[in-house]
């Protein structure tokens, strides 16, 4: 097991690697560029030139990759880049990734984490209570709720909460107020009216697909051998379900589930955007619109690496799951 | 009787009244901003929406408190001369020559500059107010020019910073100081005898400079801050009515009265806090919470509809200077003018009107309809503009398109201006019922601006343009040089007129300028191109029953009302 969770540690430079180089020539082959938005409509050929030398993308290709990654001087002669903890500067504000960084990752984890939780709090007990008992008006139901959820886009959803909850209760997140965020342990009461109905928006679709995948897991393994020896040895319905089955039945729902923190991230650059909440998301589709490489390829350096360690937890977790899988 | 030319009436006074900055929202320069958020003065007719019991205004108004208002669009920076998004921002830190009337379409002297004398038509003589003084701190910082006051050598700092600056937009007017466009020209020419006077002379008239100048891209800033920092992106130091406090241009910017300002009594409010949230109901939703004082959000005529028959609301109307246009690269088949009328006549702009505008709107002819004094009248427009799609395939046929043809229609995607999608649609459908086949490409704006509009690289394109209020600008777009000087995105070139745009350029006397606008507007109808003007529609504002502000968006400012967000105020202290 150790060998191979190092095998998987040291993978991720390589994947970093790859992912950083892709991202980096991808927003150079796509049209438009940081300069030629920087200059608007008044550009000229020159002022194009000149803003690209002002923002260094005048050098070489390996160069500015080089500068960024951290393993060639900058022109001041210093190694300032990733690998040095440095993500370089925004273009257009000239802040540093890192300070905005600091201030956005808490609100985007948040989100991240309290979607999971609602996710799983809204997937898998009902997709166990649907397998237990299939056909009944609780079965019926719940596969509803799960084409209905599946079906209802959420920028849609988080738009509808925002409206009618405003017209019916009067009722709007605390962040539009203010413009920032309160972070929990400052007052945990706001921080909760404001991530809740976002994380909820959020945590929908993927309750969905954890309910029915949980739902289908669960009718296979409770038609298994050891499922009805359980059984016939007169356990309790609870024990043979949450005990023998639920475990079992878990292995490809944990795998879903790290699938879908991609969807996480890519769902929360809309709902960041809706709830007025100013973490990475809506900071790296604002970047990808004005082309501010360096943010980007920040960003995307940050997500990759967030996806590969918590799909290298999840497979960890098949261990813990099934004590006969073995890493080797 | 008036006289007709401002250049005279301004120079005449020796101007010294005060009067308001006009142009809360304009922005000319910025306005890719206001088109989202939906501001933007105007020459035409606001008008107040009434609630069912309007609620009483107190007789005096209170001094102190602070508002807060919604905005669409992150401000990327606020430095005045180089950012375009945080320009209404600017207003609040930063002095200014003096201000505009755009009804009247005078300057107003209620800021920096006491009087303007104007010699000859490319002699300019500022001279300034004493007292000026910068802040003590800008977002936290200290001001490099902390306690010192403003004088002509910050003046003309400023000016050679936003003449010369990459980045800086339309330099047609500090190119036309210097003489060319060498940075050094522009510093020699630009003359300070002493501290409180400022002076230039142009080496061509430019009738536009008047209202250039007080456009929000030309604030005043002290020079010894412009020495320290060379990006005012993230910081403010100014001698404005408010100062910086806090600068976050995608979540909020907060701005607190300048103790140091030069104007006893003002600013009314002790600050202002503008909120950014992007998505346009979530920012409706909170103004209607009354989490925001006063809506940042697009308004629909539905919400204005809503909020009118409410009593804790004041909502206005005006009209709007944003004018969609469909530009046409004169290649085949655009180089024929048949072709063109074609294009022309088939566009029903009634239908626009009723679809896109709710029925409330009027044609645009090459200037902007809202801009009554330089616009030509809306009859000869309307007359014009007729829908005729039999005549049209009639010209068709003539130009050897029986069949029709297929052309490819690019728009930017534009983040809250769903109008631009909706209307290409519109003229899609418009355009097949002549067998003009139109395929829609929707490009996001970035790769709009870089890879279409620019190189010029469209059969189609539909944009909206900015909304301005001078009629230089919208002419120039038909400008063999294109819109600023410095690139023509459709090649189109007719020599005449070239020559009739340039002379109202330099045309004094507002009447003379008129004919020769009218008959430059006229030539242009007649080539139907290369830009198709379509129709322009209401905008409307609106704000909490308790937030007053000196005149509203489209009226022109009262004679004694003080510089932007001086003489606001909110009876919530």
């Amino acid at each position: 097991m150790r060998e191979y969770i190092i095998r998987r540690l040291l993978l991720i430079p390589l994947i970093m690697f790859g992912v950083s180089l892709l991202t980096f020539f991808a927003f150079r082959v796509i049209p438009g560029s940081a300069a030629e938005i920087f200059c608007g409509l008044e550009c000229t050929p020159e002022s194009i030139a000149a803003i690209k030398e002002d923002l260094g993308l005048d050098e070489p290709w390996y160069q500015q990759y080089g500068e960024w990654l951290g393993v060639l001087p900058n022109d001041d002669g210093d190694l300032n880049g990733v690998l040095q903890g440095e993500f370089g500067s925004s273009f257009f504000t000239r802040l540093p990734v890192t300070e905005e960084l600091q201030r956005r990752l808490p609100v985007t984890l948040e989100l991240m984490i309290m979607s999971m939780f609602l996710a799983v709090l809204l997937g898998i007990p009902p997709g166990v209570l649907s397998a237990i008992r299939p056909g009944s008006i609780i079965d019926g139901f719940v596969r509803f709720v799960s084409v209905l959820w599946l079906s209802i886009p959420s920028f849609y959803l988080g738009i509808l909460i925002i409206t009618f909850g405003a017209k019916w209760f009067g009722w709007s997140p605390p962040n539009f107020a203010t413009g920032t965020t309160v972070r929990f342990w400052e007052d945990p009461w706001v921080n909760l009216q404001t991530f809740f109905w976002p994380s909820l928006v959020l945590a929908v679709g993927i309750a969905a697909v954890i309910m029915r995948l949980t739902r289908s897991s669960m009718l296979e393994v409770l038609r298994n051998d050891y499922i009805r020896t359980a059984w016939s040895k007169g356990l309790k319905e609870r024990a043979v379900v949450w005990r023998h089955a639920l475990k079992n039945a878990m292995i490809p729902v944990i795998t879903i589930m790290g699938l879908q923190v991609g969807a996480l991230i890519g769902g929360s650059v809309i709902i960041e955007s809706v709830f007025g909440l100013n973490g990475m998301g809506i900071y790296l589709l604002e970047s990808i619109l004005r082309r501010d490489l360096l943010v980007v390829q920040s960003l995307v350096l940050i997500f990759a690496v967030t996806y590969v360690i918590i799909n290298l937890f999840v497979d960890l977790t098949y261990a813990w799951l099934d004590p006969r899988i073995r890493y080797s | 009787m008036e006289d007709s030319n401002y250049w005279t009436r301004l120079s005449g006074r020796r101007v010294s009244r005060r009067a308001l900055l006009g142009g809360t929202g304009t922005l000319a320069l910025g306005g890719a901003a206001a088109m989202v958020v939906g501001c933007g003065s105007s020459g035409g007719n606001g008008g107040l929406g009434s609630g069912e019991t309007p609620k009483p205004v107190p007789s005096e108004p209170t001094i102190g408190g602070t508002v807060t208002q919604g905005r669409l669009l992150a401000a990327l920076g606020i430095d005045p001369h180089i950012d375009l998004t945080g320009l209404d921002i600017d207003l609040h830190l930063y002095p200014y020559l003096y201000g505009w009337k755009p009804g009247a379409e005078e300057a107003v002297f209620n800021n920096l500059a006491e009087s303007l004398e104007i010699p000859s038509p490319t002699e300019f003589i500022f001279k300034l107010n004493p007292g000026f003084i910068n802040s003590e701190t800008g977002g936290g910082k200290p001001n490099p020019a902390a306690g010192e006051e403003i004088t002509s050598t910050d003046v003309k700092q400023s000016f050679v910073r936003r003449g010369t600056s990459i980045t800086a937009p339309d330099k047609r007017f500090p190119r036309k100081i210097a003489g060319s466009s060498d940075p050094g020209a522009l510093e020699s020419a630009l003359i300070t005898p002493d501290p409180y006077t400022f002076q230039f002379t142009m080496a061509d008239p430019f009738v536009p400079a008047v209202r250039d100048m007080a456009n929000p891209t030309w604030g005043i800033v002290s020079a010894k801050v412009l020495d320290e920092y060379l990006y005012l992106s993230q910081d403010a130091f100014g001698a404005g009515p408010f100062q910086l406090e806090e600068f976050r241009g995608n979540e909020r910017i907060v701005v607190s009265r300048n103790p140091n300002y030069a104007q006893k009594g003002r600013p009314r409010m002790d600050g202002k806090t503008w909120i950014v949230i992007t998505e346009p109901s979530s920012l409706y939703s909170a103004f209607r919470q009354g989490q925001h004082d006063i809506n940042g959000s697009v308004l629909y005529r539905d919400d204005y509809d809503e909020l009118s028959g409410e009593s804790d609301f004041r909502v206005f109307q005006t009209p709007s200077l944003f004018y969609p246009v469909v530009h046409l690269k004169m290649k085949s088949p655009f180089d024929d003018v048949r072709v063109r009328e074609a294009l022309n006549l088939s566009i029903n702009r009634d239908e626009i009107i009723a679809v896109i505008w709710r029925g409330e709107g009027e044609y645009n002819g090459p200037i902007q309809w809202p801009q009554q004094k330089w616009a030509l009248p809306q009859d000869e427009i309307r007359e014009f503009y007729r829908y005729d799609p039999e005549r049209a395939k009639e010209l068709l046929a003539d130009a050897g398109y029986e069949g029709g043809f297929t052309s490819r229609l690019k728009l930017p995607k534009v983040t809250g201006a769903t109008f631009i999608a909706d209307t290409a649609v519109l003229l899609k459908e418009q355009w097949s019922r002549v067998g003009i086949n139109i395929e829609i490409d929707e490009v996001e704006l970035g790769s709009y601006i870089s890879s279409t509009l620019l190189p010029g690289n469209f059969e189609m394109t539909f944009f909206p343009n900015l909304p301005y209020d001078e009629p230089d600008r919208p002419l120039s777009f038909y400008h063999s040089l294109g819109v600023t000087g410095s690139g023509n995105w459709t090649n189109y070139t007719n020599p005449e007129l070239d020559k009739l745009i340039n002379a109202q350029s330099e045309e004094f006397d507002q009447e003379k300028r008129q004919q020769i606008i009218y008959e430059a507007e006229r030539m242009i109808l007649k080539e139907h191109g290369p830009q198709l003007t379509l129709t322009g529609g209401i905008q409307y504002s609106a704000r909490w029953h308790y937030v007053h502000l000196p005149y509203e968006i489209g009226q022109d400012p009262p004679d004694d009302v003080g510089p932007i967000g001086t003489d606001d105020w909110t009876e919530k202290v």
